[in-house]
């Protein structure tokens, strides 16, 4: 089946390419007895699989397609096909590649070029060799880029060097720096590496027997090695940097993952060493939180009567009687040891009694008590998200204001440790000086982002969101509730979730109709960005229609739903008319030539072209008598719309297999003089100019599987 | 001179990029204890919580209260034994009642009950509660077959509403819905487990989940109720790719369908901001659209 697949395919191509301007069927078509012949006697060998037979037949037809020539008619065009079609016969990986380049080798036409370079291109084994061709290119590239770059060449810098060469100094620095960072990472597993061992091992299981299986073998020993060594030191990382936060589950699992990893053993034996001791330590500090000290404090003498009453109050929770116990006790035995205890439970019964102001307030003052064991419980307590709802709603709101102006003054990374080195050496050798200076050349970029943080919000909203819902959940009565209500208004809207933001402002209980529609034009447009993400979803779009009538975006998902009325069109443009000029011909469309002459007097298809649909063909048509257009709308019967269909499809789908692929943003010749010069006007005002290798870019369409 | 203000920016820059987190994370050391007030104060301070709406009380590091002050209770009873121990009793019951251990909680009370104490009034109150719902939480929930396991469940659903019906508007209702839900959900899963035996199994499964979902539409538990149902969606369309496995039977639309059901209710929680199964919705909607990607991709 693995070989019918392409023959079949192939054969499928044969038959429809009439804008080579020579295809089997129309050769067949058109009774030529001795093409027939020969096309038979090549799909008969083809389809039984007989590779020699065919060998002959397109040996024959080639003959016969140059005897043509010599005699002045026009090539058939039917050889590049049907070399195509027997390379697909070609027993082994190595004879089919070998006769794919032979074929590629005749300069084909350009469905057939793109056909060959495709099955070459999917050759698992040849793809694994240029990403790792190109992976050693960007590892070389990215090294010698990042040691020239700061030197440059033409900067003003550069100049003053000669007279300050500190300046000098710092930029070898850097670029020692840098250098030195890039070897300690020279050799780290990329994605491309992830990607290559994949396609070798997949090469090696499909073709064992091919010529390249040794070599193969060897790059997989060698990327295979890498990659266990990588899973190994990310899977100890893991693990370590978990312990490291406390988080003693996570590191549990990274790390007794990673003692059974192949020759990891040893690398993770040291952190599980610390986890052990970690873990030993969390047990014994949660079993002694279990119990009480070893000497607590008991009531003596006078006490024992009111502690024993104050005790069996706060087991029945009984406000008013607590209160009086408790108040007793702290009244009468002030200075015990017990006394904390009591507080607290005067703190008890006020929040009990729903005095939970006067309660936080007692909390607070025993929470002073540093010494005993009941202070420092009541402080933890008022800072758990108990007692602090509200508080943990500014301290989130505070943070996102540190974010944001943090991003405006400093960007959006951390500082890394090249500006700052580069900065700190510029900083010693010119002084305060130049510190004036970086920071006035700063005031741009702080300027650029605070423009941009105004339109879009750079730090996370998701604590404040977070924090406000659950304020609401646990307290929707409170007094605080509207206030809360209007801060997740904004948190929301800010995050770009304008359908959260309209709920909670529609809770306030006076919202403003203005701000109302505002959010309502938001969430209208969001919605309508969601629907175009899925190809106009109709459900979206009516949903938009129903719910939020009086929006723009409503109108524009009114225009969609009607234009999206009718389904299973294909619609051939102009240009692609254009391009396929046997489409318009009688085997496809059967357009009138006058349409597509260039004169409007006569008749002219406009850019949208032709729609085949429900039994019909529409003409989207140039006005004769002015500007404008006008949709001309043509029945056809049962046979001629199946076969304008079939044309139709095929034209695009030749069109898609025959569009260029390559990024337009690499060169001609770049793959071998990949060197490009950049530049940039740095703070001082100056040109700064630095030669660079180009990086080639990892285009992989399943990328992200080996990130 | 003019070195001090940029020496104040440079501090107040550090300041900013130093500032720390928020002070709410700051919590007590789990540490022993030195009076037994603490225990039974932070215990009294919770009996009165909506443990059906709300997730149950936690200490500030974090542990579950009631299991704490539980095991706290335990650990004071064993070093002190026969000190307030009506109230270390009295306490263990209120504990055990939380923690849905009813005959141990009707236990306790009956000793406290027996005991010449202030508390013994409110224990015996609490012994019949506790019995009450006790009897209903001993009835069987399990059967020889999917039929009798169903029929055991509705029987035990019976007694629990009757115990609704009894404590509804106490503080002891939360704790007979948590009983009821809790049954409603084994009951739905175990129509889901099972809906290949059921007439009509998939839609008597999808049913059940929603009307778990709209009966307990107040419960902590309603995003772990969406999260099951978008989980039979899943498995409905699996099971779809399942049996439409070959390219001329599979329907892309008829796919598309049913995989979008599934996300949609993972995305519900995933967007539901604040609700502890956030990042589980989260995970199981980028995992369950990378599958359907892969489907579609398979079968272009």
């Amino acid at each position: 089946m693995g070989r019918l697949f392409p023959v079949l395919c192939a054969l499928g191509l044969a038959l429809a390419g009439p804008a080579r301007g020579g295809d089997l069927v129309d050769e067949v078509a058109r009774a030529d007895t001795e093409a027939e012949e020969r096309v038979h006697t090549l799909l008969a060998s083809t389809l039984a699989e007989d590779h020699e037979a065919a060998a002959a037949a397109v040996a024959d037809l080639a003959a016969w397609d140059d005897a043509r020539r010599d005699a002045g008619r026009p090539s058939t065009g039917l050889v590049d096909d049907a070399r195509y079609l027997t390379a697909a016969l070609a027993p082994t990986r190595d004879a089919q590649r070998a006769a794919l380049e032979d074929l590629l080798a005749t300069h084909p036409d350009p469905l057939i070029r793109h056909l060959a370079d495709h099955q070459l291109a999917a050759d698992d084994a040849d793809a694994a060799s240029r990403l790792l061709a190109d992976d050693r290119h960007n590892r070389r590239a990215s090294l010698l880029n990042d040691a020239v770059r700061p030197l440059g060449l033409f900067s003003p810098t550069a100049f003053l060097a000669a007279l300050n060469p500190l300046v000098l100094a710092g930029s070898a620095v850097d670029s020692l720096a840098t250098t030195a960072v890039n070897l300690w990472n020279y050799d780290q597993l990329s994605p491309r590496e992830r990607e290559a061992l994949v396609r070798y091992r997949t090469e090696l299981e499909r073709t064992p027997e091919t010529d390249d299986a040794p070599a193969i073998a060897r790059a997989i020993r060698r990327l295979g090695g890498k990659r266990a060594a990588a899973l190994c030191a990310a899977t100890v990382e893991a693990g370590a940097t978990a312990l490291d936060a406390g988080d003693l589950d996570h590191a549990r699992f990274y790390l007794r993952d990673a003692s059974r990893l192949d020759e990891c053993e040893g690398k993770a034996a040291k952190p599980l060493d610390r986890l052990s001791t970690a873990l030993a330590r969390r047990a014994a500090r949660e079993e002694a939180g279990r119990w009480p000290v070893d000497d607590p404090p008991l009531p003596r003498g006078e006490e024992a009567e009111d502690y024993a009453a104050l005790v069996v109050a706060v087991a029945a929770g009984d406000p008013g009687t607590l209160s009086a116990a408790a108040n007793r006790f702290v009244t009468a035995h002030g200075d015990s040891s017990l006394a904390p205890g009591a507080r607290y439970a005067v703190a008890l019964a006020r929040d009990l009694g729903g005095h939970h102001a006067d309660a936080r307030e007692a909390l607070a003052d025993l929470a002073h008590d540093h010494d005993s064991a009941i202070g420092r419980h009541a402080g933890a307590l008022l800072a758990s998200s108990e007692w602090s709802r509200l508080a943990d709603l500014d301290a989130a709101e505070r943070q996102h204001a540190r974010d944001v102006a943090r991003y405006v003054l400093f960007g959006g990374g951390l500082l890394d440790g090249r500006s700052a080195l580069y900065g700190a050496v510029q900083l010693g050798t010119q002084g305060v000086q130049a510190a004036q200076t970086l920071g006035l050349a700063n005031v741009l970029g702080i300027a650029t982002r605070a423009w941009h943080a105004w339109w879009h919000d750079p730090a996370s909203n998701q604590a404040i969101i977070d924090r406000g819902e659950q304020f609401l959940a646990r307290e929707p009565q409170s007094p605080d509730a509207a206030a809360v209500h209007a801060r997740l208004t904004d948190a929301y809207e800010r995050a770009g979730n304008p359908a959260r933001a309209l709920l909670h402002y529609q809770a306030l209980p006076d919202p403003d109709p203005k701000r109302v529609a505002q959010l309502e034009n938001e969430l209208g447009d969001s919605l309508l960005a969601d629907a175009e993400k899925h190809g106009n979803d109709p459900a979206i779009l009516r949903a938009i229609v129903r719910n939020l009538g009086d929006t723009k975006a409503a109108g524009t998902a009114r225009q969609r739903l009607e234009k999206a009325g009718a389904t299973g069109e294909v619609v051939v443009s102009r240009e692609v008319l254009a391009a396929t000029p046997w489409l318009a011909g009688p085997s496809g469309l059967d357009l009138d030539p006058a349409l597509l002459d260039g004169d409007r007097r006569n008749g002219e298809l406009a850019d949208g072209g032709v729609t085949l649909a429900d039994g019909a063909m529409r003409l989207a048509l140039e006005n004769t008598d002015g500007p404008g257009q006008h949709i001309d709308t043509r029945a056809l019967d049962a046979a001629a719309y199946a076969r304008a269909r079939a044309a139709a499809e095929e034209a695009l789908y030749t069109r898609l297999v025959t569009a260029d692929h390559s990024s337009p943003d690499t060169g001609r010749f770049e793959r071998y003089i990949p060197f490009f010069f950049q530049g940039q006007i740095d703070d001082s005002g100056g040109l700064y100019l630095y030669p660079g290798v180009k990086m080639r870019p990892y285009e992989s369409e399943d990328g992200r599987l080996y990130e | 001179m003019r070195r001090r203000p940029l020496a104040t920016a440079a501090l107040v820059g550090v300041l900013l990029a130093a500032a720390p987190g928020h002070a709410g994370d700051a919590t007590g050391a789990f540490a022993p204890y030195e009076d037994l007030i603490e225990v039974l104060a932070d215990l009294t301070w919770h009996l009165k919580d909506d443990i059906y709406r709300f997730p149950p009380p936690r200490d500030p590091t974090g542990h579950d209260l009631y299991h704490l002050t539980l095991d706290r209770l335990g650990s004071w009873e064993k070093r002190f034994p026969g000190r307030l121990r009506d109230v270390t009793t009295f306490a263990r019951a209120e504990a055990l009642e939380r923690l849905g251990e009813y005959a141990g909680a009707a236990d306790a009370y009956r000793q406290v009950a027996a005991m010449a104490s202030p508390l013994a009034e409110r224990a015996r109150d609490g012994a019949a509660r506790a019995t009450d719902f006790a009897a209903a939480a001993a009835l069987p929930e399990d059967g020889p077959d999917v039929q009798a396991r169903l029929a055991a469940l509705k029987a035990k659903l019976e007694a629990w509403s009757k115990v609704i019906e009894r404590f509804g508007g106490t503080p002891y209702e939360p704790l007979a819905l948590v009983e009821e839900e809790r049954l409603e959900e084994e009951t739905a899963a175990t129509i889901v487990a099972h809906r290949h035996l059921i007439d009509d199994g998939d839609a008597t499964a999808e049913r059940s989940l929603r009307f778990l979902i709209e009966k307990h539409a107040e419960s902590k538990n309603l995003a772990a109720h969406i999260l099951r149902l978008a989980d039979l969606y899943a498995d409905l369309a699996r099971e779809y790719v399942a049996q439409h496995h070959r390219p001329l039977a599979f329907d892309e639309d008829d796919f598309r369908q049913r995989a979008d059901r599934a996300l949609e209710m993972y995305r519900k929680v995933a967007t539901w901001d604040g609700s502890p199964e956030k990042p589980e919705g989260q995970g199981q909607f980028s995992a369950f659209d990378a599958w359907k990607t892969a489907v579609l991709a398979r079968y272009r």
